[in-house]
C-alpha cells in the first residue's frame, strides 16, 4: 500500500464519494473545488467525522484531527490526499 | 401484563397511523424486538418491545389512526422466558427490517429507560391534553390484509405502498443499499411503467427518505373522508378542509405537483386553525360499516412545518420564558478530547458536542428545578434525565430524538447514541427509544457556526440547554490575556417553574463538569 492516492482525478471523486448523502446529487454535482465544505454543505461535527471516515476507508491512510483544516475544500482534500508522507 | 403505546415524536405530534405489525398474539417478543411501525407526520417510528413476553391482544389494526398515547397491544409474561438473553434472537425468524449499531449499546443506555417508562413517551394526562382529551375510535376493518412476512428487501411502509400501487413488491429491483426497495423506486414504477434504472432523481430521494412523501398520490388517504378529494394535498390541508366542509378539488394548490397545502385554502380555515392550542379538527368521521383506510399522515414539509409553527407559537404563547448565557472555558475538555481521540481510530473519536451533552444531562441531574415538566399549572420534577437533542434535517426542518438516561452516560456512550440517534433522525426512520419523553432538551447550533443560540421551550418540559461554537478566543487567565477554547452555553427556562437564581446554578453546574472532562471521558 502506498501513501497518498495515485492521482489527483481519484483523489477528486473520492473526496466526491464521500460527500454523497449530505446534499442533493444535483447540489453535489455544482459544487465548485475550492467552496468550502463544511459551510456551503451545512456539515454538523458529525457529518463531518463521516464524511472523514470515508475518507481514511478510501484513501486508506490515517486522517488525525490535526489534519481536519487541511480538508475545508475539494481542492485541499484532494492535495491532502495525494501527497505522500 | 403491560402495553405498548403510540409513541409520540414531541409535543406537536398528537397522532400517528399503525402501519404495520410484525407480530402476532401469541408470537413470544424479547425486548428490542421491533413489534410494530407507525407512520406519523414527522417520521416513520419502528416500534420495540420494551418487555420478554407473549404478544397477547392487538388493541389497534394496521390503518388506523390514533392518538398518541394511546394503547396499541398488549404483553403478557411469558412462562419460563426468564434467562432469555434480550433479542438475543428474532421470532418467527423474522429479522428486524433494519437492524442498527444501536444494538450493541443498547443493553448499556437505553434498556434500564425502557424498564420504568416503556416505549409511552407521555404521561398518560399529557397525551390527554394534547390531544384535547378527545379519543379517535379505530375504524373497523383497517386491516390491509398484508402477509405477514417481510424481509430487508423493503420496510413495510414501502410496502403497503406498493401493495396500494398494484405492484409486486417481490419483482421490485431496489436502488436502496443491498438493493433495497425505496419509495422512490415505487413512484417510478407507477409513472414510467417498467424501467428499473435507478435515476439520478432516485439517487437524491434515496438519501433523502423523508423528502420524498410529497409525491406519493394520497388517494388512500381520503377514503375515509366524507368528501372524497383524489388529487394531492398535504395532510394537514385536508384536516383543515375536512373541518371546514371545504371541496379540495375546487381549490388551486401551490404545492409540488400542484398538491394542495393549508396556504392554499380559503384565508379564514387556515386562520381557525387550532394550532396554538395544540387542539386539532375534529378527525373524519367514518361511516359506521363502512370498509375504509385511516387517512395517514404524511411526510410533507409543509405538513411539519405546520407543526413547528404550532409548537413554537404554543410555547412563546404560554411559556414566560427567561434567559440566562455563560462563557465557558473548554481547554481542559478539548483537551481531553484531543488525548482521546489521538489514540482513536475515526469511528471512536468523541466530538465536543457529546461531551457538552453529557454536561448538560449530569447538570440537570443536579438541579432538578429544570428537569421536568410544567402541567396543571405546577412543576412536576421528572425522576430520570432524558434528553431531547435537536436535529436539523437537511431537507429543513427540525426533529428531536431522545438519548435516554443521558446523565449515566460517558462521554463514549453519549457519543455512540448521538451518532445513532442522529442517523436514524436523518434517515426518518426513529425506534420507539427515540421518543421517550424528552425531561430536558439541548441544542448546539455551535456545530452550524452560531456563536450562542437561546432556544424555544419545547412544552411541556421547562428548560432547553443552548451550546454556540467551540472556539478560540481572548480570556483572561492568570491576570494575564490568553487564547483559550470557549463555548457560550445558555439556558432558556420557564419561569414558571424556577427563577434566574436556579438558571445559574445550573449554568455553573455545568461548567464545572467541564472543567473535569476526565470524570466525563475517562
Amino acid at each position: 500500500m502506498t501513501t497518498g492516492m495515485a492521482s489527483r482525478a481519484e483523489a477528486v471523486a473520492l473526496v466526491r464519494h464521500s460527500l454523497s448523502g449530505f446534499a442533493t446529487e444535483a447540489e453535489l454535482a455544482e459544487l465548485g473545488e475550492s467552496q468550502p465544505l463544511r459551510s456551503t454543505l451545512e456539515l454538523d461535527s458529525i457529518d463531518f467525522l463521516t464524511f472523514v471516515e470515508r475518507l481514511a476507508a478510501g484513501s486508506h491512510r490515517r486522517i488525525d484531527e490535526d489534519d481536519y483544516p487541511r480538508l475545508s475544500t475539494i481542492e485541499s482534500c484532494a492535495q491532502f490526499l495525494t501527497e505522500s508522507r | 401484563m403491560t402495553e405498548f403505546r403510540m409513541p409520540s415524536l414531541g409535543a406537536d405530534m398528537v397522532e400517528g397511523t399503525l402501519l404495520h405489525w410484525y407480530v402476532r398474539p401469541g408470537q413470544v417478543v424479547h425486548i428490542g424486538d421491533v413489534v410494530a411501525e407507525v407512520d406519523t407526520t414527522k417520521a416513520a417510528i419502528e416500534v420495540e418491545s420494551f418487555d420478554d413476553g407473549i404478544l397477547a391482544a392487538i388493541l389497534v389494526p394496521e390503518g388506523a389512526t390514533v392518538p398518541v398515547g394511546t394503547p396499541l397491544a398488549t404483553i403478557e409474561p411469558a412462562a419460563g422466558s426468564v434467562g432469555a438473553p434480550p433479542s438475543a434472537e428474532r421470532t418467527d425468524g423474522e429479522p428486524a427490517p433494519e437492524d442498527t449499531p444501536a444494538d450493541s449499546h443498547r443493553d448499556a443506555a437505553t434498556t434500564p429507560a425502557a424498564d420504568h417508562t416503556g416505549p409511552a413517551p407521555l404521561p398518560p394526562h399529557t397525551a390527554e391534553a394534547i390531544s384535547g382529551g378527545r379519543e379517535i375510535s379505530p375504524p373497523g376493518g383497517g386491516g390491509t390484509g398484508e402477509k405477514p412476512g417481510h424481509d430487508l428487501h423493503a420496510t413495510p411502509l414501502i410496502r403497503k405502498l406498493a401493495e396500494e400501487a398494484g405492484i409486486d413488491i417481490d419483482t421490485v429491483h431496489g436502488s436502496g443499499p443491498a438493493g433495497r426497495v425505496v419509495r422512490a423506486d415505487i413512484n417510478r414504477i407507477k409513472s414510467a411503467g417498467s424501467s428499473n434504472v435507478p435515476s439520478p432523481e432516485t439517487e437524491r430521494r434515496t438519501a433523502h427518505p423523508a423528502s420524498t412523501v410529497s409525491t406519493v398520490p394520497s388517494d388512500k388517504a381520503v377514503q375515509g373522508t366524507p368528501k372524497t378529494y383524489t388529487g394531492r394535498a398535504s395532510g394537514y390541508a385536508r384536516r383543515l378542509a375536512t373541518a371546514a366542509n371545504i371541496e379540495l378539488s375546487g381549490v388551486q394548490g401551490s404545492g409540488p405537483d400542484d398538491a394542495v397545502r393549508a396556504l392554499d385554502l380559503p384565508t379564514d380555515v387556515s386562520e381557525r386553525q387550532p394550532a396554538p392550542d395544540g387542539v386539532r379538527p375534529p378527525p373524519p368521521q367514518n361511516v359506521p360499516g363502512d370498509n375504509v383506510t385511516a387517512e395517514t399522515p404524511r411526510r410533507s414539509p409543509a405538513t411539519a412545518r405546520q407543526m413547528i409553527a404550532a409548537a413554537m407559537t404554543r410555547s412563546k404563547r404560554t411559556v414566560p420564558h427567561y434567559y440566562l448565557s455563560s462563557t465557558v472555558d473548554m481547554d481542559a475538555a478539548m483537551r481531553r478530547l484531543r488525548t482521546v481521540n489521538e489514540q482513536a481510530p475515526v469511528t471512536e473519536r468523541i466530538v465536543s458536542s457529546a461531551l457538552l451533552l453529557c454536561a448538560a444531562a449530569r447538570a440537570a441531574r443536579a438541579v432538578p428545578e429544570l428537569n421536568g415538566f410544567w402541567l396543571d399549572e405546577e412543576f412536576r420534577p421528572a425522576p430520570d434525565v432524558h434528553v431531547g437533542m435537536v436535529v436539523s434535517l437537511r431537507e429543513g426542518g427540525i426533529l428531536v430524538p431522545t438519548i435516554s438516561d443521558a446523565d449515566h452516560l460517558s462521554a463514549t456512550a453519549m457519543m455512540q447514541a448521538v451518532r445513532d440517534a442522529v442517523a436514524r433522525t436523518r434517515a426518518g426512520r426513529l425506534r420507539s427509544r427515540d421518543t421517550v419523553q424528552a425531561t430536558i432538551t439541548a441544542t448546539s447550533l455551535g456545530d452550524l457556526g452560531a456563536d450562542a443560540v437561546f432556544g424555544v421551550i419545547p412544552v411541556p418540559q421547562v428548560a432547553i440547554v443552548g451550546f454556540g461554537a467551540v472556539t478560540e478566543k481572548p480570556c483572561a487567565v492568570a491576570g494575564m490575556v490568553g487564547v483559550r477554547p470557549q463555548v457560550t452555553a445558555t439556558l432558556s427556562a420557564d419561569h414558571r417553574a424556577s427563577d434566574g437564581a436556579v438558571g445559574a446554578r445550573f449554568l455553573r453546574c455545568l461548567a464545572d463538569h467541564l472543567q473535569h472532562p476526565e470524570e466525563l471521558c475517562p
